[in-house]
């Protein structure tokens, strides 16, 4: 279990390292709704990895 | 078996007495990443300064006054290497971190065309971009050009080799690689929106989103006993509310695909 979740957070990483590429993407083609969701959607990620790395 | 009160000097780290060692340290990461900052980052903006300023009869004072900034770096940085030599570390930190970069910003500021984001060669931001981390962590390393290392000390007297406390993870490397990649792409990406304001929120939001990652990532490269006293079930509570808010997101992006809006 604690493997497992040692991998959700791994992914959790890469989704966030991978929205946030698309969100700056997506800034550079002036679609700013769409920069905001995938910034947003990193910031989550990233958050949400941390979270299962190192609670408190 | 300490025969005696230890004192402080016997315990203090050798020095790098020789000036010439001295300057040798300091060269190899501050001088040399400034030098390459300097010539990526203001030496193009203070040849550009220039070119327009010899070619307009009457240009403007700015100009001409970037031009004068913009050739002091390389002064700062061997205002800082003496200081080093002269073992002044703080001011050679001061020299060589808020002169340089001073001198720098105040460049780009002056020259008219200098910080427009459209302006700017994707390459040459991410060039440096990367040549100014790398000289942060050129200044960041405290005091470590001043010090031999403990163990070729002959007084350290270690009887055996020290060992790391603990291995790191398998695929921390990996971790730490894909997420060093992630941030070279981010400000890659990021130099290439065109539109002004967004370019320059595009390039705010790459750096704090890099080294989020980079962090994020080492955390994942180094973890250890926190993490192991805490059980799946804590860290999937702990985690919860990112989670939660996140799978909102990603309906309401799957409602949004499904509605065709």
């Amino acid at each position: 279990m604690s493997r497992l979740v040692d991998v959700l957070s791994l992914v959790l990483l890469l989704a966030a390292a991978a929205a946030f590429i698309l969100g700056v993407r997506a800034l550079g083609e002036r679609d700013d709704l769409r920069a905001l969701y995938q910034l947003a959607v990193g910031g989550l990620a990233l958050k949400a990895s941390v979270d299962l790395l190192r609670p408190r | 078996m300490n025969s005696g009160a230890t004192t402080r000097s016997e315990l203090a780290p050798a020095r790098v007495t020789s000036p010439v060692a001295r300057v040798a340290a300091f060269a190899s990461p501050a001088l040399l990443t400034g030098l390459y900052v300097f010539s990526v980052t203001t030496l193009p903006t203070l040849a550009s300064a220039a070119r327009i300023a010899l070619s307009q009869a009457a240009a403007p004072p700015r100009l001409w006054f970037a031009c004068v900034v913009g050739a002091t770096p390389p002064l700062w940085l061997l205002a800082a290497a003496g200081a080093t030599v002269a073992d002044r570390v703080s001011l050679a930190r001061a020299l060589g971190v808020w002169g340089f970069l001073g001198a720098t910003a105040l460049t780009w500021l002056l020259h008219p065309l200098a910080t427009e984001a459209g302006r700017l060669e994707p390459w040459r931001g991410w060039f440096g971009a990367v040549g100014f981390a790398l000289y942060a962590l050129a200044w960041g390393v405290p005091d470590a050009w001043r010090r031999e290392r403990p163990e070729d000390d002959p007084r350290a007297g270690l009887a055996v080799e020290l060992e790391p406390r603990e291995r790191l993870p398998r695929g921390a490397l990996l971790a730490l690689a894909v997420a060093v990649l992630s941030a070279s792409a981010l400000f890659a990406l990021s130099f290439r929106v065109v539109d002004a304001h967004r370019g320059v929120l595009g390039q705010s939001l790459a750096a704090l989103a890099a080294v989020s990652l980079v962090s994020v990532s080492a955390r994942h490269a180094v973890r250890s006993a926190p993490r192991a006293a805490a059980t799946p079930t804590h860290r999937l509570a702990r985690a919860s509310r990112a989670i939660f808010a996140l799978a909102l997101l990603l309906a309401a992006a799957l409602v949004r695909v499904a509605l065709g809006t």
